[in-house]
């Protein structure tokens, strides 16, 4: 089983792009439904925290109403997740995917935070393209595929529309930022 | 010829008056009142995406928005049409009665990359 996942969860380190030496560390965990769970919550949360700083110091409306969807958005899926865990009395359990995904978002944080202007919204929006493509990619390939729960496995996969368009309304405002080249 | 004028005839004047108004409705005036029997569209809203996203109605006729998403969505004109379902959340609806011929493109305010149509007759 533990053989059987170490793929997997290769794959979405190397997608959140971690330092090598965490995820050699981290090369074959398993993720069981409650692990899968709080990852999703993490992942959602993380989101927002960023949303939320964007929201605060944009001064473009387009960034602005970007954020004010992620946090929207981000916030509902969460909810729509902890009432299922609720439901099916699992608790989410913090696991070393989990705490990558925190230490990736606060060096993003670190690196956003001190810009101003236009420079931090395309700081803001590179990231929010780069972190919706890693989540996307880490829905497809670790946590769908490793989630038992039926019902837990349609909610990510019921979400993974939603992450696709804000992935491309990312990519819009990028092109319009002349971000990401 | 002569027995069906008389037949005519010899209806009340109310009959013959609604007669003449149904024809002249019928004829001469294609317009709302030629047609008040107006339908209802249905426009769901499910993996951020209007099903269909394109929809042809009439002049007069209501379209409803239902949003079956877990994610909060609107339809909003785009043109100077300037109708608006306003947020819609998880189960709600909002809708518009179509009042202005043509073509009236639409989006989601909240994910401008959703897109649709309504061409109105």
């Amino acid at each position: 089983m533990a053989r059987r996942l170490t793929y997997p969860l290769w794959s979405l380190f190397l997608a959140l792009a971690l330092p090598a030496g965490l995820y050699a560390q981290e090369a074959s965990p398993k993720l069981s439904d409650p692990e899968v769970a709080h990852v999703a919550v993490t992942a959602n949360s993380i989101d927002v925290d960023l949303a939320k700083l964007a929201q605060s110091r944009t001064g473009n409306p387009d960034v602005k109403q970007f954020a004010t969807t992620m946090i929207t958005d981000h916030s509902a899926v969460n909810a729509q997740a902890t009432a299922l865990a609720t439901k099916l009395g699992v608790t989410p359990k913090d696991n070393a995917v989990s705490q990558s995904l925190l230490k990736g978002a606060a060096e993003a944080r670190a690196a956003i935070e001190p810009l101003k202007g236009k420079a931090f919204d395309k700081a803001y929006i590179d990231r929010e393209v780069a972190y919706h493509g890693a989540v996307i990619d880490a829905l497809d390939k670790v946590l769908v595929p490793n989630t038992s729960n039926a019902e837990l496995k349609k909610l990510l996969v019921d979400v993974r529309p939603a992450f696709e368009a804000h992935l491309a309304h990312a990519k819009k405002l990028q092109g319009s930022l002349g971000a990401g080249k | 010829m002569k027995r069906g004028i008389r037949r005519i005839a010899g209806l009340p004047i109310a009959a013959l008056a609604a007669i003449g108004v149904l024809a002249v409705a019928g004829a001469a005036v294609p317009s709302r009142s030629a047609d008040p029997v107006t339908r209802r569209h249905v426009v769901e809203i499910r993996g951020m995406a209007f099903h269909p996203e394109v929809l042809e109605v009439r002049r007069g006729d209501t379209v409803v928005w239902i949003n079956r998403d877990i994610v909060p969505h609107t339809a909003t004109a785009t043109r100077k049409t300037g109708w608006d379902t306003g947020t819609l959340l998880q189960g709600k609806s909002g809708q518009y009665v179509a009042s202005h011929r043509g073509e009236d493109p639409y989006l989601c305010k909240l994910h401008p990359v959703m897109l649709g149509k309504l061409i109105v007759r």
